[in-house]
């Protein structure tokens, strides 16, 4: 009986790291290219990074929700994605809202 | 007809009470696979059965006003969304790692109970899963609201999410990093080269 007590806590205690893999990733940029189903993102650093786009997926531009077609290339993002596997799915995309001169 | 006790209702007894504890020596205590459906359905299926009928049967005493609506989204935002994601998909890092996995409180499998099992289960938590019970305030009223909110949340709009997104809580770091975020989208740090940009 200890053994198996034993067995279980050590079960319990080698599960607890599993909880602290993240599965996100925020990438600040501007847009290289969009389309219905893939953006690609120019980050900080001049490095592409590749998004699925989803229906799911959400544009925002301050606080007001709009369509991707509405999202133009160069323009400033923040890209919330999720890890699907080997690709970053965009759950979220934030456009820079329009500068007034 | 006691010897039919010992030979068979007694050892078919015994092995139905031992059943769930082989399932666990067999499987571990891993919180990593998907529940088998069979489990899923089971556990679901006594959830709604330990609920009483009296509370389970009960409408939802608040109007889903804008007001309404608006405390709940503020009070998900702030309690529920750590597990449940703003949008109520559960695809978050805690969410999928629970076992069961936090649901998808847009699916049938939520939005089909009553108002008075999601009030339930907000108050009380589902025991062997990661939902804790919030009741016990004094404040079922806001337990309420939040199953308002939940009814609300397939027609969820980018706005509310984006408001959602400023009343999730967040350690200093996450602060820093949203601010930084407004900042860049504010023009306030520097874009990566132009040359990369083509239409």
């Amino acid at each position: 009986m200890r053994r198996f007590i034993a067995a279980a806590t050590l079960a319990v205690a080698l599960a607890q790291p599993a909880l602290g893999h993240e599965g996100g990733r925020h990438v600040k940029g501007v847009v290289k290219a969009l389309e219905a189903q893939r953006l690609v993102v120019t980050d900080l650093t001049g490095q592409d990074v590749p998004f699925t786009v989803t229906p799911s997926t959400k544009f925002v531009r301050g606080e007001k929700g709009i369509s991707w077609r509405e999202v133009r290339p160069g323009e400033r993002v923040v890209v919330h994605g999720e890890l699907e596997g080997a690709s970053l799915s965009a759950a979220v995309v934030m456009v820079a809202a329009p500068r007034r001169e | 007809m006691r010897r039919w006790w010992c030979a068979g209702v007694v050892p078919a007894a015994v092995l139905g009470a031992l059943a769930p504890l082989g399932l666990v020596l067999w499987g571990g205590f891993s919180a990593r696979p998907e529940p088998p459906a069979l489990e899923a359905r089971l556990a679901r299926r006594l959830r709604e059965l330990a609920i009483p009928a009296a509370i389970r049967d009960a409408p939802n005493p608040l109007q889903a006003t804008p007001r309404v609506l608006a405390a709940g989204l503020d009070h998900f935002a702030d309690h529920c969304a750590g597990c449940h994601a703003n949008d109520g998909s559960g695809a978050t890092p805690l969410g999928r790692q629970l076992y069961p996995r936090a649901p998808d409180l847009r699916g049938p499998a939520t939005q089909g109970l009553s108002d008075g099992a999601l009030f339930y289960a907000i108050e009380n938590g589902v025991r062997y899963t990661g939902m804790p019970g919030w009741g016990g305030a004094g404040k079922p009223e806001e337990s309420w609201k939040l199953v308002a909110f939940i009814r609300h949340l397939p027609d969820l709009s980018a706005e509310e999410e984006a408001r959602m997104r400023r009343l999730n809580p967040r350690g200093p770091e996450a602060w820093r990093e949203l601010q930084d975020e407004e900042e860049f989208l504010g023009g306030g740090a520097p874009a990566p080269a132009p040359a990369h940009v083509h239409h």
